[in-house]
């Protein structure tokens, strides 16, 4: 794989990316609500690159890429100039201050050698007229559209601060019968919904899948067999590694945030406790021993900390502990039950699905339960999934009156929830972090 | 009493000695105490749901029970047959067995005490309601409930594999309450014998 590197050649492309968000370009964010930033993202024309776009200008089709990509997050706003605008001119910054972009985006195009594209990336301030950040994107042909990803990632984490989510994955279970659980395979795709791969066998049932860190690892539960197993699979090698658990039934592994071990839940006799395997020398350890269910641990980003469900209280809630299981306190008061609860990779938040008159919707509170916040409508909604920014969710949606469900990502003001598309049936997402 | 009416009285004493060890006293009384009705047709329950449908009991196969004899091979379809439903029903959230259940278990210890060589997978599913992983957890709840009272019906412990399927395989996909009532269902489903293709996601 063509990795990207920093320009070496162009005088244009004088790298200043190391300043992260120190200039006027900042996105200040308050619960995931932002004025957004006026950006402009014109359509730079290469002509014809083959191998690339499917023979579209390569040029537009990666800006109108790197468009949607940021207009995704509710962070940015697109500002449009009339006119073409070819990659061969000098930056000419008066037309987008007088359209009101405060940033600009300009990406060029070009074949590089026989298999690769190479994609200059630049971010200009439009008032001060300078260039913020940019970057030399090298990718395989056959992988094109991330060279956009990578350049809006480039631009969101200059403005936000944060990594950006677009050159990421998603891992979800497709369904392929006529109701859930009658033919699932276990999917990975671009976070966009395109380059879907297949990584099982139709028919095998499989639920909970989960990135380790990165996105060359995942496990996930299997149901071949008299039982549910925990299957680890690492998409480099292609190696397959059934866990070797105790007694009972598994589920809900999750990766510690070193990817060195495994949380989960052991049921057994009716008992549902959260266990960790350690992956090198198999050893498991048992962190809870309450009377009840105990499912649906999620590490804080630092690994000291595990979020969890429990319904020791009678109705499941979210309770947090230290990562040797000591410290168990309930965290989750609002009306209704809670459960599923994911820590954000930035760490302010922790989010869950609202169980509340047989409703199930997306919130987001902070690590000590305040400012409980339910960001979805639907009434099926579950299985919140954290992009690597910290700053989207995907979960799984399931529309009034359909029986299998799809996969959406929303902003954390919940206003721009969109679907991905997929033209199937896709459930239980998981989202990678960033991809080598 | 007929040669097949002494054989169930036979089997009866002979599952209520076992369970006796198990300490399941009220059960062991309550099926000790009843007066041995050999071969009643299972008791009616209306399931609602589609797969699989309630078995109607015809008179011509109840009579072939009343016939049946030790040749009678092992298969899913008698013990379907037998038992007249493999699926039982919870309330929500729970993994109490209410009465209904209790009745459908008996057949199903009834059968599973005929063939000890075969054993069954006890397979708890749950409803849309809750989060997936509570699902799970109560799914295996249930498979667990199922076990410890066919346990003390006088199977052995280890002929019983309880698993989870939490929501992830539906029985009905509706979001109403009907629906849903068929997916807190626990099913008693053969492995280990030849004919068990039968198994779920067929």
């Amino acid at each position: 794989m063509i990795k990207a590197v920093m320009p070496v050649t162009l005088a244009l492309l004088a790298t200043t990316s190391q300043a992260f968000a120190q200039g006027p370009l900042h996105v200040d964010i308050t619960d995931g609500t932002a004025s957004p930033l006026l950006i402009a993202i014109p359509e730079v024309a290469s002509g014809v690159i083959p191998g690339v776009a499917n023979g579209e200008d390569a040029g537009e089709a990666l800006a109108r890429i790197v468009r949607a990509d940021m207009s995704s997050t509710g962070l940015y706003r697109l500002v449009s100039i009339d006119g073409r605008y070819s990659g061969s001119e000098e930056v000419a910054f008066a037309p987008f201050a007088r359209a009101g972009a405060q940033a600009l985006v300009l990406g060029r195009a070009r074949p590089s050698g026989n298999d690769a594209l190479a994609y200059d990336c630049v971010l200009y301030d439009v008032f001060g007229a300078r260039i913020e950040t940019s970057q030399r994107i090298l990718v395989s042909k056959a992988q094109w559209r991330r060279a956009a990803h990578k350049c809006a990632d480039m631009v969101f984490a200059f403005t936000t601060g944060d990594q950006g989510h677009f050159d990421t994955r998603l891992l979800v279970i497709g369904q392929a019968g006529s109701a859930p659980g009658q033919g699932t395979s276990l999917l990975s795709m671009d976070f966009d919904g395109e380059n879907r791969t297949s990584l099982t066998e139709e028919r095998e049932l499989v639920a909970m899948p989960r990135f380790g860190p990165g996105s060359r690892r995942i496990i996930y539960t299997s149901f071949t067999g008299p039982g549910p197993k925990l299957v680890l699979d690492d998409l480099d090698s292609g190696e397959s590694r059934t866990l070797d658990l105790p007694k009972g039934v598994p589920s809900a592994p999750r990766f510690s945030p070193d990817g060195a071990s495994v949380i989960f839940s052991l049921a057994r006799d009716g008992e549902a406790d959260i266990h960790v395997i350690d992956l090198s020398s198999g050893a498991v350890r048992q962190l809870t021993s309450n009377a009840g269910a105990d499912t649906s641990p999620s590490y804080s980003p630092d690994g000291t900390s595990i979020a969890f469900e429990s319904d020791r209280s009678g109705e499941p809630q979210v309770y947090v502990m230290a990562s040797d299981g000591s410290g168990q306190k309930r965290i989750s008061f609002g009306a209704g039950a809670h459960g599923s609860p994911t820590w954000s990779p930035r760490g302010d938040l922790i989010a869950f699905t609202k169980i509340e008159n047989r409703t199930l919707r997306i919130g987001v509170m902070k690590p000590d339960g305040s400012r409980e916040r339910i960001i979805t409508e639907g009434g099926r909604d579950e299985d919140p999934a954290w992009a690597i920014s910290g700053r989207a969710i995907a979960f799984q949606r399931t529309a009034g009156g359909e029986a299998l469900p799809a996969v959406w990502i929303t902003d954390l003001t919940g206003k721009l929830a969109r679907q991905v598309k997929v033209g199937s049936s896709v459930g239980e997402p998981a989202w990678s972090g960033k991809r080598p | 009493m007929n040669a097949s009416e002494r054989r169930w009285q036979d089997l009866h004493i002979r599952s209520c000695l076992c369970a006796s060890t198990l300490l399941a006293l009220s059960v062991l009384l309550a099926s000790c105490q009843r007066p041995v009705q050999p071969l009643r047709p299972p008791p009616s329950f209306d399931m609602q749901g589609p797969t699989p449908a309630p078995l109607k009991v015809r008179e011509d196969e109840a009579q072939s029970r009343l016939l049946r004899d030790h040749e009678t091979p092992a298969t899913v379809e008698d013990f379907e047959r037998y038992a007249g439903t493999t699926r039982v029903l919870f309330a929500r959230d729970s993994a109490e067995l209410d009465a209904a259940a209790r009745a459908i278990l008996d057949r199903h210890a009834q059968w599973l005490n005929l063939y000890p060589e075969v054993r069954a997978s006890l397979q708890g599913h749950a409803d849309e309601f809750g989060s997936r992983e509570h699902q799970f957890a109560l799914g295996e709840k249930r498979a667990a409930a199922m076990k410890f009272y066919l346990t003390a019906q006088g199977v052995a412990a280890e002929r019983l594999v309880p698993t989870s399927f939490g929501k992830e395989h539906p029985a009905r996909t509706g979001g109403d309450e009907i629906s849903q009532n068929q997916n807190r269902r626990g099913e008693t489903v053969l492995i280990g014998l030849p004919a068990s293709a039968r198994e779920r996601g067929e």
